[in-house]
């Protein structure tokens, strides 16, 4: 027997508002927690107290489902408890300074080491120099000098005597030194030389090599002389440097005492200084030059600047500060490159090229997090080039190593830093789409190591009384958070009604509060434009078609092709193998249905159903799958002993996007079966539903869009009362249609018929018996079932006829 | 004359330069070319052209024809020849260098000058210039004997002789180059010498601000007038002097005195009772800063003993 269509109660659950006690949300205590997430709570909690390698978390859950506030909020509160993690600090590296040092300070200290150095390098710029103005160094200085002096200077004079005793000069030239016959204290003319006797010449001669061999022997001793001289004065600019600078780094080492690596470094800051106290003298003598300089005097501001560049390498870089945090930090990194989240060494342009130094390494969010949280967005992890690849790594490591991603890959070979690895240890928090997280599952072997918490996010909740209520104070809770005005009783009931219709369920209620937070806000937008205090139910229902026509563009154009008959869809009258199919489709966050005109041809053949838009690749493979099923039902049910001499051919007609899913198998059988029993089938209904070799009739997605998408059309045409759907009994649990479907409805003018079977559904079709088989296993007469087998009988005849024919030709 | 009417007086006198030309003699070395910068200056804060003079001595271009002269280098490991055109060739080398650093020095404190090249004895050729010179500088050493402590012969002929004042320059240390301004220690007499010394000290502290300190030998007869007479003078600049009077005894220590006075420039006139029965060259010697010699009157070429 044909099933009754529904009554108007079955099609759409209403929120009770007695099971609502209260007058408006203003009146509800906040919600706390997690509304309908408890699995998922309890996994986060889980994920953040394990302290165990690779137990990072993954928390996955459609967009809008408040998966990311509500870890962040969870992990913040979690994160005061616990302690504040250390500071760290890049040094300059004295003995490479191509590879810095990372040096871990308890958390303050290293802001309060970066200040300390900064004054002690202000205050050296003046001490050094005070000390080595002194008249005690300038008298040191000046005895080295003059003691080196006064030993060239005899060692010439001696010489120059000596060869004076011999008429010989020692005299300086521009390209060395010489000796020359004189007389009378100058040296003798070529010509007057030339005049000489030749007993003279010779004399002068040999005078001349053997002075020259001393010249030469005394001449060889001067950078000796010379680099004695330097090693004292270095000598001596060393105890002067270091007597200046001693104290100061005394005090520092005192103060630092407890950090055995700060006080190594200021040793070797102690030992570099008194080294380079040029930098310091130099930095002064610009600084003086600068003040004492004459207005319009143009100075050189090279010295300073060498300078400046030179006193950073006593800087300290604060990689990591923590000086301000009151427990452990949770990081959220909105742009996860390899950069952001390893760190990077920068560049500056000095001269015209790109330098770098140990000051110039910029900390990653991993640094910044280590000792607590750090959030990331999966997607956008993953269309960062080499981040996902960079986080796994310094997390597979434990360890965050600063380089660039030319270094990382190795396409650069150009010297850089290479600063110390620091040691990680940090709760990363991929947050993402379900899909995001079975993808890495699948194709990432490494992924299940190093994430091993699955947070799972659902979409929906049960649509319990208790779980109404909540769900109530949540959007008291959300209109409190988003200080919206209060929603009356009636309000909340619409807005819940809603929320099971987004979750395509009259019996849950979708967890994407994003959506539910929009139709607030905007619902609270009307009853201000309104001026409502408290917003009502008008405003609710305002703000959902509001948002319904601005997306709707699309489906109006669909319906209009419909009704002005650019696409072909009857909605009255009957047709052999020919029925509407219910269609969805989405865009984005809005989806709508659609009727497609499916016919179905049968002829003689050797039992293939033709599904043509499979045929031209317009039909995916879930459709494909319902065509076959179909055919399986057909030979189970009336060929099961004997061949399917059939040839059927299934088309969506007028459609040219491609098509998918098996919602559309249930309509195709019946065209198919209207083909085969030559019985009509009413176009004023629709029918969607997919089917199972059994004839069960099996639910659907989408049964509301697609109620409603032939209602539209129905609707525009007239309604006439004999029009409606027919839907798997199934769906019914999931109905949550428009006022204006459930009214037509309710006034008998449009339908909705739960199917359970095919039977079912070719009886509303076609308004005659399915039939059953009978005591003599033949179905009952005049019967659909019966006409469908008598045909594919008559056609297996006309088969064997005609293949005994064509033998009998062939012979 | 009442105080405004001296002040008056010295104003007007400042718009009339002192100094109208001031030579430097200039080889290629370091301590030549650190003098360099002192002349500009100096030039600069008189007001002054600054005339470079570079000599092609006539010792080096013989030596360089003579067979048996070597070369002995810390460059090289061998002595080597020398022919008379690579050292004219050299010279010319060191010529355009030192054109160049006066060039680039006088543009930066916006200096007029002028440079010529002479060839001869190098006391000669300077004696003779210093005759159109007000003030000719000198470096302390001859080239012939390299960074000695020595007054040169130079230096030391110029001091006796020289027809106009002398800056005999010293090699300086590093860590005074970043000092503030020194100041300029000028010993004061009633003589002429020292009365020129005083007008340039004024000029020059006047400029830059240096403080200045004024020597007066120590005498009842005259000492008070003579520091009235200085103060006065330098009053009417504007400028208030450190006066401190010089025993007799103190004369034999005038580095000290420059020294514990942090002195960047001592100007002396050679007339001035410190330098009685005291060779001038010790003194020069014993000083660490460049010191300014005010020569009496022009002296005749024709009187010097160059061969002193």
């Amino acid at each position: 027997m044909a099933p009754r269509p529904l009554s108007k109660n079955a099609l759409y659950k209403r929120c009770r508002t007695s099971d609502l006690p209260f007058r408006t949300t203003a009146d509800l205590t906040p919600h706390v927690g997690v509304l309908g997430q408890e699995r998922a709570v309890e996994a986060l909690q889980f994920g953040a107290r394990i302290k165990r390698d690779g137990y990072n978390l993954f928390v996955h859950g459609a967009q809008g489902t408040g998966r990311h506030t509500t870890v962040r909020e969870y992990l913040e509160r979690a994160a005061k408890d616990q302690p504040v993690p250390n500071d760290w600090c890049i040094l300059n590296n004295f003995e490479d300074g191509q590879k810095p040092l990372a040096v871990e300070l308890a958390p303050g200290r290293g802001s309060e080491l970066r200040e300390d150095m900064t004054n002690l390098i202000e205050e050296l710029k003046t001490a050094i120099p005070a000390a080595f103005d002194s008249e005690d160094y300038r008298a040191r200085r000046q005895a080295i000098d003059e003691t080196f002096k006064e030993k060239q200077e005899q060692s010439f004079e001696e010489l120059a005597e000596k060869a004076k005793k011999k008429s010989v000069a020692l005299l300086r030239t521009p390209v060395g030194l010489a000796l020359a016959p004189i007389k009378d204290d100058e040296v003798i003319s070529p010509e007057a030389f030339r005049r000489l006797k030749a007993g003279q010449r010779r004399k002068f001669e040999s005078e001349i090599e053997l002075l020259q061999q001393d010249l030469q022997a005394m001449v060889r001793q001067i950078p000796e002389w010379d680099k004695r001289r330097r090693n004292q004065i270095r000598d001596l600019n060393r105890d002067v440097s270091a007597f200046a600078v001693g104290h100061m780094i005394e005090t520092l080492k005192g103060k630092f005492g407890d950090f055995p690596r700060i006080v190594s470094h200021l040793e070797s800051v102690s030992s570099d200084i008194t080294d380079n106290v040029d930098v310091f003298l130099a930095d002064h003598q610009a600084q003086m030059q600068t003040q004492t300089s004459q207005p319009g005097t143009p100075g050189n501001p090279l010295p300073q600047l060498q300078a400046s560049m030179a006193f950073r390498r006593y800087e300290i870089n604060l990689l990591v500060d923590n000086s301000t945090n009151s427990g452990a930090p949770v990081i959220y990194e909105d742009n996860p490159t390899f950069a952001n989240l390893i760190g990077r060494v920068e560049h500056i342009a000095e001269m015209g090229a790109l330098m770098t130094d140990f000051g110039l390494i910029r900390s990653g969010a991993l640094h910044r997090a280590t000792g607590g949280y750090l959030i990331i967005d999966a997607l956008k992890l993953l269309t960062q080039p080499y981040a996902y690849e960079g986080l796994k790594r310094a997390l597979k490591s434990r360890m965050v190593r600063i380089e660039s991603l030319g270094q990382a890959l190795s396409l650069v070979s150009t010297v850089s830093l290479e600063p110390e690895p620091i040691p990680l240890n940090v709760k990363v928090i991929l947050t993402g789409e379900p899909r995001i997280y079975y993808m890495l599952s699948n194709l990432d072997p490494e992924f299940s190591d190093l994430f091993k918490v699955s947070v799972d996010y659902g979409t929906d909740m049960d649509r319990s009384e208790s779980g109404t209520l909540a769900y109530a104070q949540l959007i008291a809770t959300l209109a409190n958070k988003e200080d919206l005005r209060p929603f009356n009783r009636r309000a909340v009931a619409r807005l819940i009604e809603h929320s099971a219709r987004i979750s395509d369920d009259s019996e849950k209620l979708s967890l994407r509060m994003g959506c539910v937070t929009d139709v607030m806000c905007e619902a609270d937008f009307l009853a201000a434009e309104n001026q409502r205090g408290v917003v009502s139910p008008a405003d609710v229902q305002q703000a959902i078609d509001n948002r319904v026509h601005r997306a709707d563009r699309l489906r109006e154009r669909s319906q209009q092709q419909i009704t002005r008959g650019t696409v072909l869809i009857d909605t009255d009258g009957t047709q052999v193998g020919q029925v509407n199919g219910l269609a969805i489709i989405s865009l984005g966050e809005f989806s709508f249905g659609r009727p497609n005109r499916i016919t179905a041809r049968v002829r003689m053949g050797r039992g293939q159903v033709l599904d043509i838009e499979r045929e031209v690749d317009l039909g995916g493979p879930l459709h494909s799958k319902g065509v076959l099923i179909l055919s399986g039902f057909l030979s189970a049910r009336y060929a099961h002993d004997r061949p399917m001499s059939l040839s059927a051919s299934l088309v969506f007609e007028q459609s040219y996007g491609g098509i998918d899913g098996d919602s559309a198998s249930s309509a195709e059988l019946y065209a198919l079966l209207s083909a085969l029993s030559e019985l009509p089938l009413k176009q004023s209904l629709a029918v969607t539903g997919s089917v199972n070799q059994q004839g069960q009739v099996q639910a659907i997605g989408g049964v509301n869009e697609k109620i409603e998408g032939f209602f539209d059309i129905c609707k525009e045409r007239g309604l006439t009362g004999n029009q409606g759907v027919l839907v798997p009994a199934s769906n019914t649990k999931h109905l949550m249609l428009r006022h204006d479907v459930i009214d037509s409805c309710a006034s008998g003018k449009f339908h909705v018929y739960p199917v359970s079977t095919i039977d079912e559904g070719m009886e509303i079709l076609t308004g005659r018996r399915a039939g059953t088989r009978g005591k003599n296993g033949r179905f009952s007469l005049n019967s659909v079932n019966r006409l469908v087998e008598d045909r594919l009988s008559a056609l297996a005849d006309g088969l064997r006829a005609f293949g005994c024919g064509g033998k009998e030709n062939d012979q | 004359m009442t105080p405004d009417l001296e002040q008056q007086a010295a104003q007007n006198e400042l718009q009339i330069p002192e100094v109208y030309r001031v030579l430097i003699a200039l080889d290629a070395t370091e301590d030549s070319l650190a003098s360099l910068d002192l002349a500009t200056r100096m030039a600069a804060k008189l007001r002054a052209e600054l005339e470079g003079l570079f000599i092609e001595d006539i010792n080096l271009l013989r030596l360089a024809e003579l067979p048996c002269t070597r070369i002995v280098s810390v460059a090289k490991t061998s002595s080597e020849g020398m022919s008379l055109p690579s050292m004219e060739r050299e010279l010319r080398r060191q010529a355009r260098v030192v054109r160049d650093s006066l060039a680039m020095s006088a543009e930066r404190y916006a200096v007029r000058w002028s440079f010529r090249t002479a060839r001869g004895t190098i006391v000669n050729e300077i004696l003779s210039a210093a005759a159109e010179a007000d003030i000719v500088i000198v470096g302390r050493s001859d080239r012939a004997y390299p960074q000695r402590m020595k007054l040169g012969r130079t230096a030391r002929i110029l001091s006796a002789h020289s027809p106009s004042a002398v800056l005999i320059t010293q090699h300086r240390f590093v860590t005074t180059d970043f000092s503030p301004p020194g100041a300029i220690l000028v010993a004061y007499d009633d003589t002429e010498t020292g009365d020129r010394g005083l007008r340039l000290a004024s000029r020059l502290a006047l400029s830059e601000r240096h403080p200045v300190t004024v020597l007066i030998p120590e005498s009842k007869r005259t000492g008070q007038r003579l520091k009235d007479s200085a103060e006065a003078l330098m009053a009417a600049f504007g400028l208030h002097p450190r006066i401190r009077m010089v025993k007799r005894s103190e004369a034999s220590h005038l580095s000290k005195i420059v020294h514990a006075e942090h002195s960047e420039l001592f100007i002396l006139g050679c007339e001035n009772p410190l330098l009685r029965g005291r060779s001038t060259d010790k003194i020069v010697e014993s000083l660490e800063v460049p010191i300014l010699l005010i020569r009496p009157s022009p002296a005749s070429l024709d009187q010097i003993d160059t061969s002193a």
